[in-house]
């Protein structure tokens, strides 16, 4: 015994020793393959060389990477240290919380590893945020065999491109995603300084912003050089097929390019007009503190060895980074990269990416301007101008959310009101119905055990975010003060005034006058509209498609099977695949028109076009499930009543009305009833193939809640928006029952 | 009303046999046919085609004086009785009804008239709004004949009408169908598989088997006159007794038979003896010359009035309806006779009657003991 309790506090005491002797620091990044062996191995360096601190990383798969920091840092779960894209760091800081600035422990001889423009990408308010580890920006990619020399003006760059392009044999001179703001940043900063000024106030509008959407209207509409509707496939596509002979993109590229295609990478070309160069945006990727972490020194010495020149040499050699340690690129393995090379050259001019949290905001925004002014659809200066004054009204939004919690704010005082009396409410009906319940679970013990899992899954699953969303949508809950107390943050019901009460229905005035897409009317109408269209289409043609394969037509097995099939694809797939079919200049719909002489059809510009886009995409992935109802209703009703009505002299439409169409009517009414809400809240089909295009007029009521949750971090007044599309589906489903009720009567 | 009539009518699916193999068969105007037979023999497919749901192979098929073999169900003028009474289940009664008269788009004040008075007939005026989910089995097959008695027809078609109905309700349909057609005299064509609906309800019963006709004739005909084992065996409940004997020149033979002499001629040393349960009578009292029969009671079904004595000896078996007087215990030897009027004798491998004999020599039996 006496013993044992000796071994006991010797093995504890190790065991502090060991605690005091060894921190232990997480770093969470989001890389995979040859990227995150290179810094695993770094790492596994690091532990091996010192015994002070053993650090663990965790690789976090990309795509839910940025939410998983959002919700672990700001309650203090998340790692000590972190890698990531420099563009959060505005919201981080404000939000609070979230990221610790390293000025405190920041040598000045470190900073000389890293150039000033990077440097000042991890600044914010004037506090360092973190170190740079690496980088990535455009630069002109262009294929050897077609271009001689790279251009050294955007006129050059033009009249090359003019020789290569040929629109007929779909050839471009060259390609790039000029509708996304990442890249339509390099003309911007070519022109002068960027969506923002140099005291950080948007200026969209300003002289030099509205230029630089001039000269891309003309590259696009005048010059012709550049193909419709790019996006990051059809660029690849079009240069690996020797079809594009020049494209700007970043090294996420070059490893898509096909092996045949000889390729080089150089700097963008200057402005012919100013001779300042086109500066594209760079995203840098950095080392950030937690807040929350116990080992801060610790951590940032790793830092100081993660950007250390050897460190960046290794993450260039072995990981293909660019690192932003530009020592690195002194290396002779790196140095004799010609493609290394010419990203290291272009970061000179490169501009990073405003760490602003109003950037947030810009991208959609700015992308459905570029999309219309390109298209011909706006001028550049009003556009402009009138992004800047939305924009101005989001951003006010987010501010007077953040500025709200300095002063002191209580909850309403009938909030708790209402608390207690639901309070004192269950309690008394609890202790009036105490009896029953005992008694119910003494005789039902086994059947609530049954239930109870599920019980507590709806509870957390559905009862409680229902609860959490209805509380929200009370409040001005954003991306910049989400980690507020709630008090501060109470509104009360002026989100559901705004929505409700917003009759602002057009804009502008006479020959002008457009209508706002924003508008909450619009989209329940534009909802109406998709909802009732679907549904029709999808039921009346899958009814017909049944009623061809109930008769013992030939090779009815096949076509069961065929029509049935892209149920088994998943919808985005499908989606995907009609996003590209529709594609207005290499869309299959488009080339299929052209054949039969008919002209092609600009499938996203109207209105029109772009609800018919979604409305085929959707009754497409509707029909099978309904085709399937509608036959197994077909199938239960018994032959014989076709029979007698045959005898009886009825044709086939009087068999149809007067036999079928009500016989499958308790299939039908439920089948329908499911589609409608399916389709209501279908928002795969409209994000994905339409993506609410033109300028979001045809966002269904789902689909701009999720823009005005995750596009606008307006969080409470997305809530507030999904609550009274919980209301409409409520009163729907009211009416709907009664419905069925008076169906279920007449039976 | 219209006479029907098959000429050398063939049902053929696909490359299968034919289903019925060239069928010939006058239906006369105002007769109420019934066609019999076990399942499978062809009879719905016979009736169908009169309907028009089934086309015809080859041959022709006359209703009244129009071929009909190309025309639609609804040209031909006649009315269906279905097995499951397809009844339009989200109608009512009175929808149900009018429904034939709604496609001949007649005036409504007809069809109302027309309906009422078809609903009185058969007893359904208080059930014209109810919807058929809310009647019973004899009802439905009310409203199922009512639909069918609206429209006037030339023919009425009966598909098994009252085998998804209980025993009695059956017997009271069987009356009311009687009656109808009593009441109307239209040309009716009715399939069943039992024979005593077919005795009862028809005028003249055609017996089919795999496809092919029996026998024609009125029930009595049928009864008394089978022109094979199979009428013979199909008809009478419980069946005519067939049993093998041997002609041995002098009196025909087996283990529970051996009949006096008959002048048997050229036949065959094989032949088939039918008689009817009914023809045999307990020895005593009847009379001295019918042949007798010895044989071990195997079985006694009492039915009350009546009972059913099964005799086996052996191989060979035989059912006697005696009055349900006296006591019989299995195991017993009982002693029959047989009227000698009610004797036939079939082919063995044909199974034809053999109608040129007499088989017992009446005036010379004598008592085998």
């Amino acid at each position: 015994m006496h013993l044992i309790q000796r071994a006991l506090a010797l093995w504890l005491c190790l065991c502090a020793v060991q605690a005091v002797a060894q921190e232990e620091l997480l770093l969470w990044h989001g890389y995979r393959g040859a990227e995150r062996q290179a810094l695993e191995q770094l790492l596994d360096d690091y532990n091996r060389s010192q015994s002070q601190v053993r650090v663990r990383a965790l690789a976090v798969p990309f795509g839910s990477y940025a939410d998983k920091l959002s919700a672990a840092l700001p309650r203090g779960q998340g790692p000590d240290l972190f890698i990531f894209a420099h563009d959060r760091i505005g919201g981080w800081a404000s939000a609070g919380h979230s990221i610790a600035p390293i000025d405190d422990f920041v040598r000045p001889q470190v900073l000389e590893r890293f150039p000033d423009n990077l440097l000042g990408a991890m600044r914010y308010q004037g506090s360092l945020y973190g170190l740079p580890f690496n980088f990535k920006s455009t630069a002109l990619i262009y294929n050897r065999a077609l271009i001689d020399s790279p251009p050294a003006t955007t006129a050059e760059m033009i009249a090359q491109a003019r020789a290569h392009t040929d629109r007929q044999h779909g050839r471009f001179g060259l390609a790039y995603s000029y509708t996304e703001p990442f890249f339509h940043g390099a003309l911007m900063n070519g022109f002068g300084s960027g969506p923002f000024d140099a005291q950080n106030r948007l200026a969209l509008d300003s002289d030099t912003n509205v230029r630089s959407v001039q000269l891309l209207t003309e590259w696009v509409r005048t010059d012709g050089v550049l193909p419709e509707e790019p996006n990051s496939t059809l660029v690849t596509n079009l240069f690996n097929q020797g079809r594009a002979a020049m494209v700007i993109s970043g090294p996420w590229m070059l490893g898509e390019i096909d092996p045949q295609i000889d390729y080089a990478v150089a700097p963008l070309p200057r402005l012919s007009a100013s001779g300042t160069p086109l500066a594209p945006w760079v995203a840098v990727e950095g080392l950030f503190l937690s807040p929350w972490s116990d080992s801060k020194e610790a951590a940032y010495r790793l830092m100081e060895y993660l950007t250390a020149r050897e460190s960046a040499e290794q993450m260039a050699i072995a990981g293909g980074q660019l690192p932003a340690n530009l020592g690195a690129f002194e290396h002779p393995q790196i140095a004799s990269n010609d493609v290394a090379m010419a990203f290291r050259q272009q970061l000179e001019t490169a501009v990073p990416i405003p760490n602003l949290p109003e950037m947030t905001l810009l991208w959609k925004p700015l992308e459905n301007v570029l999309k219309k002014v390109v298209k011909g659809a706006a001028q550049p200066a009003a556009a402009m101008q009138r992004l800047q004054r939305d924009l101005q009204r989001d951003i006010a939004a987010l501010q007077a959310s953040q500025s709200r919690d300095a002063g002191p704010a209580q909850l309403p005082a009938w909030l708790w009101g209402l608390g207690l009396f639901l309070l004192l409410a269950a309690v008394t009906a609890l202790l009036k119905l105490r009896r029953r319940i005992a008694a119910t679970w003494r005789h039902n013990r086994t059947a609530y055990l049954y239930i109870l899992p599920a019980m507590l899954g709806m509870l957390l699953l559905v009862f409680f975010p229902l609860l959490y969303g209805l509380l929200l949508s009370f409040t001005d809950t954003t991306l910049l003060n989400e980690n507020t107390p709630l008090a501060s943050r109470w509104l009360g019901l002026d989100n559901y005034v705004g929505i409700l009460g917003d009759w602002n229905l057009w804009y502008g005035a006479g020959a002008e006058r457009s209508i706002n897409f924003d508008n909450f009317y619009w989209t329940l109408l534009v909802t109406v509209c998709w909802t009732a269209s679907n549904v029709l289409l999808a039921v009346g043609l899958a009814l017909l498609l049944a009623l061809a394969l109930n008769k013992p037509i030939f090779g009815r097995a096949w076509f069961r099977v065929l029509l049935i099939l892209p149920w088994a694809i998943p919808n985005y797939i499908t989606a995907l695949v009609w996003k590209g079919m529709f594609h207005p200049q290499f869309g299959v719909i488009n080339q299929a028109l052209q054949i039969f002489g008919i002209a092609p059809v600009a499938w996203f510009d109207s209105v029109g076009a772009s609800f018919f886009t979604g409305l085929v995409t959707n009754v497409w992935l509707s029909i099978p499930f309904m085709m399937v109802v509608i036959l197994g209703g077909l199938q239960s009703i018994p032959r014989e009543l076709y029979e007698a009505a045959r005898v009886e002299g009825a044709g086939r439409w009087f068999q149809f009305r007067e036999i079928t169409l009500p016989l499958l009517k308790p299939v039908l009414i439920p089948a329908i009833i499911l589609s409608v809400v399916w389709t209501f809240n279908m928002f795969n089909v409209i994000y994905l193939v339409s993506d609410g295009a033109p300028a979001g007029a045809n966002d269904i009521l789902i689909t701009k809640a999720f823009r005005i949750g995750f596009e606008k971090y307006q969080y409470a007044y997305a809530a507030a928006y999904s609550m009274v599309i919980l209301a409409l589906l409520f009163c729907y489903a009211l009416w709907q029952t009664r419905i069925s009720r008076t169906m279920e009567a007449a039976r | 009303m219209a006479s029907i009539e098959f000429k050398r009518v063939e049902k053929r699916y696909a490359d299968n046999p034919p289903t019925v193999p060239g069928l010939d068969l006058h239906i006369r105007d105002g007769e109420f046919m019934v066609l019999v037979g076990p399942s499978g023999c062809g009879k719905s497919t016979t009736l169908r085609m009169i309907a028009g749901l089934e086309s015809v192979t080859s041959g022709e098929l006359w209703i009244g004086d129009r071929l009909v073999n190309e025309l639609q169900p609804a040209a031909r003028d006649v009315a269906m009785v279905f097995q499951n009474y397809a009844l339009y289940p989200h109608m009512t009664v009175f929808d149900n009804m009018a429904f034939g008269l709604r496609v001949r788009k007649q005036p409504a004040s007809l069809i109302k008239s027309k309906v009422e008075q078809a609903a009185d007939t058969l007893g359904l005026a208080d059930l014209l709004a109810r919807k058929p989910g809310q009647l019973s089995g004899g009802q439905c097959q009310r409203v199922a004949l009512g639909r069918a008695i609206v429209r006037d027809p030339q023919v009425f078609l009966f598909d098994e009408p009252l085998s998804n109905l209980d025993a009695e309700l059956r017997v009271q349909m069987r009356g009311n169908i009687g009656r109808l057609h009593r009441e109307f005299a239209t040309t009716s064509v009715y399939v069943t598989h039992d024979q005593v609906e077919a005795m009862t309800l028809g005028s003249r019963i055609a017996i089919l088997n795999r496809g092919e006709l029996m026998q024609v004739g009125t029930p009595m005909e049928l009864y008394n006159d089978p022109d094979n084992v199979f009428v013979a065996g199909f008809m009478g409940s419980p069946p005519m007794n067939i049993v093998p004997v041997q002609n041995r020149g002098a009196g025909l033979k087996n283990a529970l038979l051996d009949l006096p002499r008959a002048d048997l001629g050229g036949l065959a040393g094989e032949l088939l003896l039918g008689i009817r349960p009914e023809k045999l009578h307990p020895a005593a009292g009847s009379p001295d010359h019918w042949p007798r029969l010895r044989a071990k009671v195997e079985m006694v079904e009492t039915l009350g009035a009546e009972m059913l004595v099964h005799l086996g000896d052996g191989s060979e078996r035989m059912i006697a309806r005696l009055p349900g007087l006296q006591l019989l215990t299995p195991g017993q030897t009982l002693e029959l006779a047989l009227d000698p009027d009610a004797i036939y004798l079939f082919d063995r491998h044909s199974r034809q009657r053999i109608r040129t004999v007499q088989p017992v020599a009446v005036a010379e039996a004598v008592p085998c003991t």
